[in-house]
């Protein structure tokens, strides 16, 4: 019998249309599919409820049967399949991933690959328009989306043409009305939505969003999208008619995808991280429940009154029913349908959360990580005051970003910016500058004498940090002026009061070429009052081996504080010469001042071992040795002229 | 210690008169119903593994589920400690701030618990004091474990110097301090540090610790040649009856070659490589059967692994039809 291709198409959309008006008997079944898998397309198939499913880690399409809970077809990719769409009119479908530049077009009759849709990289989204003739593809690595006019024969010619976008493109959706595409953007600023005429490229408008909005959907019956934002775990509801209201809808655990129920009102999300679907009532703006499903969740897809997800982390695929109806149900008879769920699957009916408003909470802490205990921050014009242990809440909050003005005696003003969400309480500590005067006795390491610490600094790692430590026990009580000292870098890290401090000094020189103290002295003097320090001790350490001219390459590398020393360079040294040259730098950090000269105190250490060459550990051994006495030559020097009184 | 009220309760009271003292007065509206406040999130490990654990609020405890999730629902709103608990674990305490009708999440990391444990392990650790001689002595222990001289079964274990950091810290030492190369002559002499060695066989949970040590030396008196010299070493740690240090060498090996030519760095270190996976396999052939100095912490009869016999991977390609 020959169907015309007019009369085949009303054929399959009446049937996609039954498919939507029709409700499908929901089950709870399960279908192994053996990997993992994306996102996937749901449809009536010869009357039966199929999906179709790329499957990752196996390269290839799966057909799935839902009623007899089997897969019918596997057909071959040769990539990682992460979106698929079907026309089910020409009963093609559509699959793209992220690592192959083409797009796949699979011939369901037949289940192979009929042609391949050349592309210029890897595909993220792909939406298809079957009346329109028109495919979308993202490509967020290449910051392009590529438009494809089918022509609809058998072996089909297509026209590709790739338009550049502002940013990387996430998700698309073709606008039904008028052919136009929506697509969500990375690293967006906040205006992550732009309406794309698909044939000059234009971005016809521009609108409000989270951060990183992976999913999009549209829902055209309310004349808005919905946008899921893994990067702000939220949903962003976007008015696309004037005089709506942009709104956003916090999320209990990161949201993986989406699909939005067949009225509009509700959000099924997936979230992969935490097994659960959260259903977000759209019109109230909030989160009413989540559903445990099975190990990582990922694509979801409407099917009559139920949903089916793929269960990455389980490999499967789940038709559920409609938790929406289970959550009325359960919440009017007294349990008895929750014998009709197999499976562990489990609602919890949330409180009603307040919708709209959020709170900013947190903790305002020094650049050493202590609480501060007084002070308060400003936002909107209120003012909100520090708590003892330097907690604060900022309530009524609507969502969206602040910028917080801080006040706290003994440090600069400043400005933070927060971020709130609609529902949530916030987590946004504050870190302070360094502080702008000398350290009160709150913000001392020790007790004895406050802010007049003495901290040691070691140069590359190795041996200089093992001179730093050499020196600490021998520093009694008498040289430091019962300060307390502090070894700021060891060989397990950086000290935990200095740990944030680590990446700043990182490069730091403070002395120039002429042995001069440099501007970055300041940067010294910031740190040393965030912890209460009042000198700095600088340690380095070169050695050298006979054969090894080349010396440690950490050498004024790593920590730029010294001036290149002159090592002696004995061009024929037997093996076992070992020569090591020690530096110390004392830093007061109350006087010294930029452009003055630096006095550092210079120890030689020499091991001249005779025999057999020294092997690497042996040697090392030696310089270890050799370090521990210089320390004790320092400390002795120390002792005649002590740099530690002011 | 659970806190049972929270540590600042805002009060309604409170609340509204700080904030009409704020100039909010909208506020009043929503203070009619107090609705209960929410704390979700999820606790995993530092390296991100979800953990079985206890969230304690007040007087409210969950348990996380399989991802390491939890929710505590008709919760009161205030500022509140929350502890998070788990076998193995430092338990970790938190301040939050609870407002009505709005949730409050929380993710809770934890770290390993540096505490006693029972002495059950022979361990097996590869140690050096520079960069390079540790990363040789790490494969060293590696590769005797890989050909069988020091079979993974029963109470022996290798041991991966990263999951040690934790126990580090704590005794403030690195690793190749704590297991000192000089420590027999240290012993002799009475001077090692054996208090820092017992706590960290106590942290660990080892009864005797297998120390694997690699030296080279790298040497060209002509320029037209290179020696590629290299040596190891593997100690045996452990406290005898009157619970005093003992250590003593398993056993030594060495290897010697001459490269024609002056290699670089990077050359050196692959030959270098190469002769630790030799010496380990020529200690094992040493251990074989019952020369193993591992029986001796097996019940009596047991064979252990053949060396050589171990983890053997094949793979073919098959090139596409």
């Amino acid at each position: 019998m020959h169907i015309s291709p007019l009369a085949h198409r009303i054929a399959a959309t009446a049937l996609v249309l039954s498919l939507l008006a029709i409700p499908v008997e929901a089950k709870d079944t399960i279908v192994p599919i053996d990997t993992g898998a994306d996102r996937l397309e749901v449809l009536l198939m010869q009357g039966k409820p199929t999906a179709v499913v790329g499957l990752m880690e196996a390269q290839a399409l799966a057909v799935v049967d839902l009623d007899s809970q089997q897969v019918k077809a596997k057909i071959p990719l040769g990539f990682e399949p992460i979106v698929t769409r079907v026309d089910a009119a020409q009963n093609r479908a559509y699959v793209a991933g992220l690592n192959s530049n083409s797009i796949a077009v699979v011939d369901l009759n037949k289940n192979e690959v009929i042609q391949t849709i050349d592309l210029s990289a890897g595909v993220f989204d792909l939406d298809l328009d079957p009346a329109r003739k028109l495919l979308v593809a993202t490509h967020p690595k290449a910051g392009q989306i590529s438009v494809v006019r089918l022509d609809g024969s058998a072996k089909e010619k297509f026209l590709v043409r790739s338009l550049p976008m502002p940013n990387g493109p996430l998700a698309c959706a073709i606008d039904q009305e008028t052919g136009n595409i929506w697509i969500s953007l990375a690293n967006n600023e906040g205006l992550g939505l732009v309406l794309v005429n698909p044939d000059n490229g234009e971005l016809l408008a521009r609108l409000r969003s989270g951060s990183n909005p992976e999913d999009l959907a549209l829902d055209t019956k309310h004349n808005r999208a919905v946008l899921l934002n893994s990067g702000s775990q939220d949903l962003s509801i976007v008015p696309l008619s004037l005089g709506g209201t942009f709104r956003s809808v916090g999320l209990d655990w990161k949201p993986t995808r989406m699909v939005l129920s067949a009225d509009g009102k509700f959000a099924y999300v997936t979230s992969r991280d935490s097994d659960r679907i959260q259903i977000v009532d759209l019109d109230a703006g909030r989160t009413i429940g989540n559903q445990k499903v099975g190990s990582a969740p990922t694509g979801v897809a409407r099917l009559g009154s139920g949903l089916v997800v793929v269960e990455a982390g389980a490999k499967s695929l789940r038709w559920i029913t409609n938790p929406l109806a289970t959550n009325a149900a359960t919440a009017n008879s007294t349990g008895s349908t929750s014998s009709t769920l197999k499976t562990e699957v489990s609602i919890s009916k949330l409180a009603p959360t307040r919708k709209d408003i959020g709170a900013v909470a947190g903790q305002v802490t020094d650049l050493a990580g202590n609480a501060v205990a007084k002070g308060a921050l400003t936002v909107e014009g209120r003012k909100v005051p520090i708590l003892p242990d330097g907690s604060f809440l900022l309530s009524q909050l609507p969502p969206g970003k602040y910028l917080v003005d801080v006040e706290v005696p003994g440090f600069p003003k400043f400005t933070a910016r927060v971020q709130a969400r609609g529902g949530y309480v916030a987590t946004n500590d504050i870190q302070l500058p360094p502080r702008s005067d000398w350290a009160t006795k709150k913000f001392t390491v020790n007790q004895s004498v406050e802010g007049e610490n003495i901290g040691i600094l070691a140069d590359a790692p190795q041996y200089s940090e093992l001179f730093a430590r050499s020196l600490m026990p021998l520093m009694d009580e008498n040289l430091t002026k019962k300060r307390k000292v502090l070894v700021l870098n060891g060989p397990l890290g950086p000290a935990p009061e200095f740990a944030r401090f680590a990446s700043a000094v990182e490069g730091l020189s403070v002395i120039d070429r002429n042995n001069r103290y440099t501007q970055e002295v300041e940067k010294l003097k910031a740190l040393g009052r965030t912890l209460g320090l009042r000198y700095i001790v600088f340690t380095q350490v070169v050695h050298s081996r006979g054969y090894d001219q080349k010396g440690n390459p950490f050498v004024n590398s790593v920590l730029k504080i010294f001036v290149p020393l002159d090592i002696p360079n004995i061009p024929n040294f037997t093996p076992n010469q070992l020569r090591a040259q020690g530096a110390v730098l004392v830093l007061d950090l109350q006087k010294t001042k930029v452009g003055e000269k630096a006095n550092f105190l210079k120890v030689q250490g020499q091991d001249d071992v005779g025999g057999d060459p020294l092997y690497e550990e042996s040697a090392d051994g030696l310089f270890r040795l050799e370090i521990r006495n210089m320390a004790q030559e320092v400390v002795k020097q120390w002792q005649q002229s002590n740099p530690f009184t002011s | 210690m659970a806190t049972k009220q929270p540590i600042h309760k805002l009060t309604m009271h409170k609340l509204t008169g700080m904030l009409l003292s704020l100039g909010i007065v909208a506020f009043s509206a929503t203070v009619a119903q107090a609705e209960p406040a929410r704390l979700v999130g999820q606790v995993k490990d530092v390296t991100g593994k979800p953990l079985q654990a206890t969230v304690q609020l007040g007087e409210q405890a969950v348990t996380t589920d399989s991802q390491g999730i939890y929710e505590l629902n008709n919760l009161t709103q205030g500022r509140w400690q929350v502890q998070v608990k788990s076998a193995g674990y430092a338990p970790v305490n938190h301040k939050v701030w609870l407002v009505e009708a709005m949730t409050t999440p929380l993710d809770v990391a934890l770290e390993k618990a540096v505490v006693p444990r029972e002495l059950t392990q022979v361990g097996m650790v590869g140690v050096g004091a520079l960069p390079r001689t540790d990363k040789l002595a790490q494969r060293m222990a590696g590769e005797m474990a890989r050909l069988g001289a020091f079979p993974e079964v029963g109470p022996l274990a290798l041991l991966q110097p990263p999951l040690l950091t934790p126990i580090l810290k704590k005794l403030n030492r690195p690793l190749y301090e704590v297991l000192d190369k000089d420590i027999m002559d240290k012993l002799s002499q009475g001077k090692a540090d054996e208090q820092r060695v017992r706590e960290f066989f106590s942290y660990t949970g080892l009864k005797a610790l297998a120390v694997a040590r690699v030296d080279f030396l790298n040497q060209s008196e002509n320029p037209q040649e290179t020696e590629v010299k290299s040596r190891s070493r593997v100690e045996l740690w452990e406290f005898n009856k009157d619970n005093r240090l003992t250590v003593r060498v398993l056993a030594e090996a060495g290897r010697n070659e001459k490269q024609d030519r002056l290699l670089n760095q990077d050359e050196a270190e692959l030959l270098y490589q190469v002769q630790v996976t030799q010496m380990a396999g020529e200690i094992g052939k040493r251990w074989e059967g019952q020369n193993s100095p591992w029986i001796a912490y097996f019940p009596k009869g047991t064979t252990l692994p053949v060396p050589g016999s171990t983890k053997e991977v094949t793979g073919e390609v098959v090139p596409p039809k």
